[in-house]
């Protein structure tokens, strides 16, 4: 058994071997395991054996692969929804957030969106706070952008609708160049309007009587239907985003009177997304003829890329 | 579009760059022939040509090889020289361009039997593109056929050769046969030839919008869609897609050209794309160059495709209006669909998301003209506001009449008249002459009658009438000119005005209406015999105009003014129960009739059965004041107490009969005197506990609720008490609001804040529209207030004062929000609230003097003595029942004279507050009496 040991660790070694790269300015790529940085050095482990500090200057670039073990962590967090796996995960990946290639940010974002499924008080305060370390760390404007879509989304859950509409459009103009991400980001404030919305109506059910309940009525609805439909307008070609955006402007329509609307919006989901999970609900409200009681969507469409 | 397409056109490289002629060395020099002695040897002839086309100077190597030939065409030491150059030479032609020369010595070259296999691989390949060159498509076809098929050529080049086969069809002129032939090698290419196959699509995509395939053309780009990315070309692709959208618009398929417009991506979007596909390809191209030389044909290909990349962008670069003309076509296809609202948000992006241009102006117009179609005032007057903005500075936009005729029409929809009526009119003023001046006029007079505004909107129709007199709107103007005069009671000039109008326009869709506004104005001048003749008239000829019913009305107010009773009330029964009001009119009128004639017994039953018939309506109060007057004056009051009372027991538990409340508080007049007075409370209490006990629950909430205002003069705190306990039996979705709001009052004055804000609460959710509702404010605002909340106190009280009803807003919001306002240093907001209360008509002494109070105080406190002293003496002088703010006013107009340094007048006003025996017992007297010592030592 003694002598099976070193070799069993051999293998575990040979097993969990990293294949992180450093490309030197010198033209040389160095396979190692990347331990920790600093803003003038990284300490990497060589061969397996040396502890060597290189640099940043020195360096052009980082391949990063895959921590041993993090590929099936990260496909059995999301099959089974549990976020516990990818823990470890985050927390060795996270001081990398700020370096070029680095994937800490999506494993940051696909962590986070696992505690916010399930939420509870602090897995949503955790879940907030990793979007808005990624959102202020990452190296890469676009999972920024979806760090921040993934924070107003937090927000919507936490029910913090006043952060929310305060962070909205600083928030809303710097995503625009990214599409999914933008059109989350307006989808989420669309249902941010529509639970406002209801909650007019379950409250003031005489709102139509009230001039100034009329007006906020009025800029509710108009604020949810055109988040609703930004991803089907201006990111068609984000077909999940614009189906899931189109049905949810349908059931708001239908929901709050206006039939036509509803109708329109619902033939359109069935006549531009007909692949999309949103095609067979439209489907079997357009035969039925009538509207069906329904909520908008929530959660984001699919997990961000 | 026609350059957006040209340009996609241009993107297809149908002469790919890797075909170009290959250099072993880079290019260094300048290119241009340089004079060479014409006594050079053959050898040095060659030897200076291949080392001029190795440094890629084709026109001087060209002209070297060139005059090997010709010098030394009959030397046959020099043939195997020239046999060895000529590829050269025919390569270098190609690169000049001269493609015929080049063809026919690549032809002759080719013939030669001792040609090596690289040279004959090479030649045989540009030997296709000189045919394709030389317009002869099919040979050049042949040819490629030929190359492609031999699997012993440069791979690479065989999918080269086989998309320039593919174009062979397109310089043929038969884009169908290229697209079919597409079709069918696409899906066959291997899995290695990814990017081939791009290519292959973009020219297969060209060739179906080519040959008008356009739905396969659509199909296609559905289908590569999840592709695109992997696309070298995607910006071709996506020219072509959006070039294929306005055709797909052109044919009217908007379905079809959404599709492909909602699978463009932004210009953003694809730029950075495709820069980041150019910077993959480049670092590929650089670890090939640094692999060594067996990797050179990878590296060759690789750079061919970084080529391709950068011509993309240098070209896609160029285009500026790309994401607006791809919103554009969307909202084209949008509206084409009939859906407005998605066109009419697309354009209102493009407007407010793109410089300033004329099709950004454009596209401002048509949402604005999108929102109007659908009648959504709010998003009009949104655009407007946008249009006008970038566009209305300096008038720099074209459109601006029309604009301003929109956002006034917009205004005028959302009630916002004072806004419409100005807006009217600087589109009338501004352009005199413009066609919308004159409806712009025409529209500004009607906003003002709306808003009541009746002499503003009689100058305007008339400045309208003298400006334009021949302008079609004028029959409008005439018209409303004389409503306005009949809304202005000048009813001789109303009839002057309407007959003119109708001799003017006798066929006038207005006939009807001026008709009856004659006969109107005519019975309002109490010119009963004409008036009855008019209105008969009006009737027989108009028997279901809308203002018939009214017309029978006057008709009979005319006949029984003119003695003709029977008549008259014959014809108030003609009245159409349609019209719940006129037809509640007419009724009472009848009593009113009956009354007249003293018929008190038919009159009191007539309204006892318009109480039984109408327990909902609003009038059923008047109506039991008449039945008990009627039954009074009959000589029956005890019977008209009964009849009151039963109505009461009758309709009283039905909270929609919203006439009860005001019928309980006016049955008191039934019961006058301290003994009718006492027992009507008794019987209202018993009555109540009655109702209890059947759980008629409404009926004894309301019986108790009346009881508690029959109390409150007498009584107040048993009054409170009282309302106080109906909180648990309201139903606040049903019960009338004024019960509630006492309720809610009682609740707050008692300290029971939770209760009250709850009551409070429910009334402004479900009576928004009653009176009650600014109590409701006010209340939540005085709860706030109590609790130091002052930001939520605020709300409601700005809230209160906003929705008065009357106009005036309470006093009591007011000097509560002075006082707060005064508490955080805003003493100009605060003094400005105050002065309001000093004003206001509704305001009691007492909250006067309260105002004038504080009014002194905060003067004082900015150290304005002069300013707070006549306050203070305003106050006591006026309040002096409120010995408190007296007490307080004196005191202080002392200190305010003391401080102006009139220390004998502060001293005499001191004096006068300690003789008040009513005031000593205020601390204020305390501290009179000792600045009074202060200002008298004693010796």
């Amino acid at each position: 058994m003694k002598a099976l040991t070193p070799l069993l660790t051999l293998l575990a070694l040979l097993a969990t071997s990293p294949a992180d790269t450093l490309h030197l300015r010198n033209g040389h790529a160095v396979p190692c395991e990347l331990l920790s940085n600093s803003p003038t050095a990284v300490r990497i482990r060589y061969l397996q054996k040396d502890i060597r500090s290189v640099p940043r200057k020195d360096i052009t670039r980082i391949s990063f692969s895959p921590l041993p073990g993090e590929s099936e962590a990260t496909s059995r967090a999301i099959s089974t929804s549990n976020p516990t796996p990818l823990t470890s995960f985050w927390v060795r990946r996270q001081p990398w957030l700020a370096l070029p290639d680095s994937p800490a940010g999506k494993l940051g974002l696909t962590y986070a969106s696992l505690l916010a499924s399930h939420p509870s008080p602090d897995r949503l305060d955790r879940a907030l706070a990793i979007c808005r370390q990624i959102e202020s760390s990452d190296w890469n404007p676009e999972t920024k952008a979806h760090a921040r879509a993934g924070r107003l989304r937090i927000l919507l859950q936490k029910g913090d609708l006043k952060e929310l509409r305060s962070t909205a459009d600083s928030l809303a103009e710097s995503a625009a160049r990214f599409p999914r991400a933008i059109s989350e980001i307006q989808h989420i404030l669309a249902e941010a309007a529509a639970t406002e919305l209801a909650s007019l109506v379950s409250s003031h059910p005489r709102w139509h009587l009230d001039d100034s309940l009329s007006a906020q009525h009025r800029q509710l609805l108009a604020t949810a239907t055109d988040g609703f439909l930004f991803a089907h307008l201006f990111h068609g070609s984000e077909e999940d985003l614009a189906a899931r955006g189109l049905w949810n402007a349908s059931q708001l329509a239908a929901t709050h009177g206006n039939p036509t609307a509803a109708t329109a919006w619902a033939t359109d989901v069935t006549r531009f997304y007909p692949a999309s999970p949103q095609k067979s609900a439209a489907a079997s409200f357009l035969a039925k003829g009538q509207p069906t009681p329904a909520t908008p969507q929530r959660g984001p469409a699919s997990p961000p890329p | 579009m026609r350059p957006l397409a040209a340009l996609a056109s241009a993107f297809l490289t149908l002469t790919p760059h890797a075909e170009e002629p290959p250099s072993a060395t880079p290019r260094t020099e300048s290119g241009t022939p340089s004079a060479a002695p014409a006594d050079l040897t053959a050898s040095e002839l060659a030897s200076r040509g291949r080392l001029a086309f190795n440094q890629q100077n084709f026109p001087e190597a060209a002209r070297l090889l060139s005059q090997l030939s010709s010098d030394y065409a009959e030397s046959p030491a020099a043939a195997p020289l020239i046999e060895n150059t000529r590829p050269m030479l025919a390569l270098c032609l190609i690169k000049a361009g001269d493609f015929p020369a080049a063809l026919e010595l690549i032809s002759t070259t080719l013939a030669s039997p001792k040609l090596p296999p690289e040279a004959r691989e090479e030649l045989s390949f540009w030997r296709g593109i000189c045919l394709l060159q030389t317009n002869q498509p099919a040979q050049a076809q042949e040819q490629f056929g030929a190359y492609y098929a031999n699997p012993r050529h440069d791979r690479t080049r065989r999918f080269e050769a086989f998309l320039l086969f593919a174009s062979g069809y397109l310089h043929a002129n038969d884009p169908a046969g290229a697209a079919e032939f597409l079709s069918d090698q696409i899906p066959k290419l291997p899995g290695d030839q990814q990017e081939v196959a791009g290519r292959a699509s973009v020219l297969l995509l060209h060739s179906l919008i080519a040959s008008q395939q356009l739905q396969q053309a659509t199909r296609l780009v559905h289908t590569s869609f999840p592709s695109l990315p992997s696309l070298t070309q995607i910006v071709s692709f996506q020219l072509l897609t959006l070039q294929l959208s306005s055709l797909l618009i052109e044919n009217n398929l908007p379905t079809e050209a959404i599709t492909c417009l909602q699978r463009l991506w932004p210009h953003q979007q694809l730029l950075s794309h495709q820069r980041q596909t150019l910077a993959r390809w480049q670092t590929r191209h650089a670890q090939l160059r640094s692999s060594g030389p067996q990797r050179e044909t990878l590296a060759f290909q690789t750079s061919a495709v970084i080529t391709r990349i950068e011509r993309e962008l240098a070209e896609f670069g160029k285009i500026p209006d790309y994401d607006a003309t791809r919103l554009l076509q969307l909202a084209h296809a949008f509206s084409l669909l009939n859906r407005w609202y998605e066109a009419a948000t697309l354009l209102d992006h493009i407007a407010s998301s793109f410089d300033p241009s004329p099709t950004t102006e454009k596209a401002s117009l048509s949402a604005i003209e999108a929102w109007q179609h659908i009648a959504h005032p709010h998003k009009t007057l949104a655009s407007t506001d946008r249009y006008l903005l970038i566009f209305g500075e300096h008038q720099r936009g074209n459109h601006i009449p029309e604009v301003l005729s929109a956002r006034a029409h917009a205004l005028r929809s959302l009630g916002q008249l004072d806004a419409a009526i100005t807006t009217f009119g600087d589109l009338a003023n501004e352009w005199p002459r413009h066609p919308l001046a004159p409806p712009a006029m025409l529209m500004g007079g009607i906003s003002q009658l709306e808003s009541a505004q009746e002499p503003a909107a009689l100058l305007t129709f008339e400045a309208l009438l003298s400006r334009f007199p021949q302008h079609p709107t004028s029959e409008e103007a005439r018209f409303w000119q004389a409503m306005t005069l009949s809304f202005l009671q000048r009813y001789e000039e109303t009839i002057t005005h309407f007959t003119a109008f109708l001799e003017s326009f006798p066929s006038s869709r207005y006939k009807a209406d001026a008709e009856f506004e004659i006969a109107r104005a005519t019975h309002n001048q109490l010119l009963h015999p004409t008036a009855i003749t008019l209105l008969s008239q009006f009737i027989r000829h108009h028997p279901s105009h809308r203002a018939t019913p009214d017309a029978h009305l006057l008709l009979a107010e005319s006949l029984m003014a003119t003695g003709e009773i029977n008549k008259g009330l014959a014809e108030l029964r003609k009245t159409p129960g349609e019209s719940p009001r006129l037809h509640e009119e007419a009724i009472f009128k009848t009593g009113h009739a009956l009354a007249r004639l003293e018929r008190w017994d038919d009159a009191a039953s007539h309204f006892a059965a318009f109480i039984r018939d109408h327990p909902r309506s609003h009038r059923l109060a008047e109506a039991a004041h008449q039945q008990a007057r009627a039954a009074t004056r009959a000589g029956k009051p005890d019977e008209a107490r009964t009849l009151a009372r039963l109505t009461i027991l009758q309709l009283g538990n039905d909270p929609a009969a919203a006439g009860v409340e005001d019928f309980l508080l006016a049955s008191q007049n039934l019961h006058r005197g301290p003994h009718a007075s006492r027992a009507f409370l008794h019987q209202l209490a018993r009555d109540s506990s009655e109702a209890s006990t059947k759980g008629l629950t409404t009926l004894s909430l309301r019986l108790d609720w009346a009881r508690a205002h029959f109390l409150a003069r007498s009584s107040p705190h048993e009054a409170q008490l009282l309302w106080f306990s109906l909180h648990s039996r309201l139903v606040p979705a049903s019960h009338h609001p004024r019960i509630i709001a006492d309720c809610a009052d009682a609740c707050r004055s008692l300290g029971n804040s939770p209760t009250a804000t709850h009551l409070y609460s429910a009334l402004r959710q479900w009576h928004p529209r009653s009176p009650e509702r600014e109590r409701a404010s006010l209340g939540l605002g005085l709860i706030a207030a109590s609790a130091n909340r002052h930001d939520e106190a605020l709300h409601w009280l700005n809230l209160c004062i906003a929705e008065s009803f009357s106009g005036h807003p309470p006093a009591e919001a007011l000097l509560a929000k002075a006082s707060i306002l005064a508490s955080r240093q805003h003493t100009s907001a605060a003094l400005a609230t105050l002065n309001r209360v000093t004003t206001s008509p509704l305001a009691s002494p007492q909250q006067k003097c309260q105002a004038l109070l504080a009014l002194g105080h905060l003067h004082l406190a900015a150290r304005d003595p002069t300013r707070a002293a006549p306050f203070f003496q305003r106050c006591y002088l006026s309040g002096a029942k409120w010995k408190d703010s007296a007490a307080d006013a004196r005191f202080h107009h002392g200190l305010c004279l003391e401080q102006q340094n009139h220390p004998d007048e502060a001293a005499s006003v001191y004096r006068e507050l300690l003789a008040k025996p009513d005031l000593a017992a205020f601390p204020h007297a305390a501290k009179a009496s000792k600045r009074l010592s202060s200002l008298s030592p004693s010796p």
